[in-house]
């Protein structure tokens, strides 16, 4: 078990395209954390960094104590689970299982009590003698992380490992993956474009884009506030409704305008801008779809945040109902995501309350959130 | 024939009384020589030359020398004696080498593989396995320690990227197997050496003298392989058949075609995000709940986008027929660049 260090770490491929630039990353001790991010933001990058399949072009690695930048990937005491989950077809499971370790002249006893030991772990004791050939995808999955967990790592490495699954399998894999995580009390370090798997698995989350990391902390600070446009809009699903407003003052309020919409902005909001400037200037205001409703008492009660829309498209998904709707001042729809026994209909047109305990507000320029932040400090674990 | 063996067959030479030099055949500085027959020296302007059958090569010494003639014939036994001791030194892996190189054929590699004990018939399929980066190590010695062959598998070193392993089919089920194996070697290699290898694999077949078939079959599935498929790093002969055929249509023909659908009034409409939508739709099987799960986006985005393809170009690409239409009309812009080697 170890921390990882990443200082100041750029990668820069011939011909000057930066992949990654000033990566910062200290990663405790037995913390699960993911890198996220749309592809060509670095993230895998970043991981083959750490694992040494990268060169590191700039910048310091660290595992453990030991600067590692020039160490081989077989000696940096890792293993990376890859995305193929990829077995020796002509293998039985143990051999599989066992074959990186035959390779490190691991002698014998131990291979057989570190093979035993991580299919006990991993529920496929009983599949030790088959060849991958009669085994399901999730079993097989599970080899490939038997496979890792026989090195007995200080760091774990997952480069996308279940993105080659289907959906179902998807989500119970998720699952295992952070009980394994829970059993082995090791670090993960973990690449997915999913958000999902993100916020279901990582104790922080590193959000990329660029090649750049927009934002680090726990799921829900990351959700709850998002430090800047790209972040509120990645994390979340479905994304977050984003609107070109000014910000005014009407009488003793101030107000978010947008087409012939007029938003109460709430006292709380207005007290943690970081800039009373922004007062009189265009903004973007955010609001998550499940922070629109269109439930009539909600509606009734909330005079002063409450705007036309005309619904486009419902979406029933059985728990909730997605609402499409279209205003004045907003290009493309707003995302309500309601309550499933929702009377809206395609064609209606309706009255919909925003909650504005909820709304985030960015700079148009520089993206960043305009609100002091609020946010709990990330725990270390 | 290889630099050892010339320098060898030189450095005997230079040991006899007179000096015999080598010239080659098609040497461009060679000689106009009367018609040389086998065991008679030719005379001309001072010199005497013998023509050597295997290797070819013509010897030549100077007339004057009391005995040339002689000397010259010693010399071509010399080289004779030399070619078949060398050839009764290669190993079995220096046979596979040349066959899979097309090098050997016939009569020659019949007596040499039993001689190696090669088995003339069995049913084989070529791997090939190519590592761009090899400043410090060949591919092979990369490979040699970590590719968990079989006892009738043969792994052997073509040149400094390239790697060859003669696969035992007989307990393999089909071809897919090896792709799995292929991906396994990738992973095994990548975290013990950080090297990143492409793989491609020949169809299989049975006699030892149709190996370099299966040889060429591999590598011609990295050349194509490359071109339409660069995601990705395995590539099966027998499964690029469409790229093969569509890489011997006239680059001129492709170009008009692929213009059809994708032109100035579609450049809109085909952008990065539809692109990648119908790739994956089509990867999908045209399965618009499968392809909307792996997009992350909702079946009812999924609908709309294709039918916006379809009512600006009038393809359906949930039909069959307007698929694959799209689907060729679309590799045809890959063809555009490797023109040459063509094959199929």
């Amino acid at each position: 078990m170890a921390s990882v260090s990443l200082q100041h770490i750029y990668k820069v491929y011939t011909g000057g395209v930066v992949a990654v630039s000033d990566f910062n990353l200290d990663i405790e001790d037995k913390e699960f954390i993911v890198l996220v991010g749309p592809s060509g933001c670095g993230k895998s990058t970043t991981l083959r960094m750490v694992a040494g399949l990268e060169e590191i072009s700039d910048g310091e690695l660290y595992i453990g104590e030991k600067l590692v930048n020039d160490v081989a990937p077989k000696d940096r005491d890792i293993a990376m689970v890859f995305q193929n989950y990829a077995l020796y077809p002509h293998m039985t499971v143990f051999d599989n299982m066992a074959f990186g370790l035959k390779l490190r002249k691991t002698p014998k006893d131990e291979i057989k009590r570190r093979v035993e030991e991580a299919a006990k772990i991993l529920d496929i004791a009983h599949l030790l003698n088959r060849k991958p050939k009669a085994l399901s995808g999730g079993q097989r999955q599970r080899v490939a992380l038997g496979r890792a967990i026989v090195r007995e790592p200080k760091v774990f490495l997952f480069d996308e490992p279940l993105s080659n699954l289907d959906a179902k399998l998807r989500v119970a894999m998720r699952t295992e993956i952070t009980k394994l995580h829970q059993r082995l009390q090791t670090t993960f370090i973990y690449v997915t474009h999913d958000q999902t798997e993100a916020m279901t698995m990582a104790s922080r989350i590193v959000v990329m884009k660029d090649g750049v990391v927009q934002q680090v902390d726990t799921p829900q600070n990351l959700y709850d506030y998002p430090a800047n446009e790209f972040v509120a809009g990645f994390i979340g699903s479905p994304q977050m409704n984003f609107f070109d407003v000014r910000l005014a003052k009407d009488g003793q309020k101030i107000v978010a305008k947008f087409g012939d919409n007029v938003i109460e902005v709430p006292q709380s909001k207005i007290d943690n801008l970081i800039d009373e400037a922004y007062i009189g200037r265009e903004v973007v205001m955010g609001i998550r779809p499940e922070n629109i409703s269109d439930d009539p008492e909600v509606v009734s009660a909330n005079a002063g945040n409450v705007i036309d829309v005309s619904v486009e498209v419902t979406e029933k998904m059985g728990s909730e109902t997605y609402l499409y709707l279209t205003t004045t001042g907003k290009e493309g729809n707003i995302i309500a995501r309601v309550n499933p026994r929702t009377t809206s209909n395609a064609g209606a047109k309706i009255k919909v309350a925003f909650d504005l305990a909820h709304l985030h507000f960015f700079d148009k320029e520089t993206t960043r959130t305009i609100l002091a932040s609020e946010a709990v400090p990330a725990p270390t674990k | 024939m290889d630099k050892r063996l010339q320098d060898q067959i030189e450095a005997a030479l230079s040991r006899l009384s007179v000096p015999v030099t080598v010239i080659d055949r098609d040497a461009e500085t060679l000689p106009e020589l009367p018609p040389l027959a086998d065991l008679s020296p030719a005379s001309l302007r001072g010199q005497l030359y013998l023509a050597v059958k295997q290797p070819a090569m013509v010897l030549s010494c100077p007339e004057n020398v009391p005995g040339a003639r002689d000397i010259l014939m010693l010399g071509s036994a010399l080289v004779s004696s030399l070619v078949t001791s060398d050839n009764r030194t290669e190993t079995g892996h220096d046979v596979y080498r040349r066959a899979l190189l097309g090098e050997l054929a016939g009569s020659d590699l019949a007596a040499l593989s039993h001689e190696h004990q090669l088995p003339q018939d069995m049913k084989r399929c070529v791997m090939v396995f190519h590592i761009v980066q090899t400043d410090q190590e060949r591919a092979f010695e990369l490979l040699c320690d970590i590719t968990p062959v079989q006892e009738r598998d043969v792994l052997i070193d073509m040149d400094r990227h390239t790697v060859a392993l003669i696969k035992d089919m007989s307990e393999v089920d089909n071809l897919d197997e090896l792709r799995q194996f292929g991906q396994a070697l990738q992973e095994t290699l990548m975290s013990e050496t950080a090297h990143q290898m492409t793989v491609g694999i020949g169809r299989t077949r049975h006699m030892i003298d149709e190996l370099w078939e299966s040889y060429s079959e591999a590598k011609r599935a990295i050349e194509v392989g490359r071109i339409f498929q660069p995601e990705d790093n395995i590539y099966m002969f027998n499964r690029l058949i469409l790229e093969r055929f569509l890489m011997e249509l006239p680059q001129d023909l492709s170009a008009y075609y692929h213009g059809l659908l994708f032109n100035r009034k579609t450049q809109r409409l085909f952008n990065e995000e539809m692109l990648y939508t119908i790739d994956m739709f089509f990867k999908k099987d045209l399965n618009l709940s499968d392809t909307a799960r792996q997009l992350y986006i909702h079946r009812n985005t999924l609908v709309y986008r294709l039918d916006k393809v379809q009512k600006q170009t009038g393809l359906d690409l949930r039909t069959f027929e307007d698929a694959v239409t799209f689907k060729i009309l679309m590799e045809l812009k890959k063809c555009g660049g490797e023109r040459t080697g063509r094959k199929s």
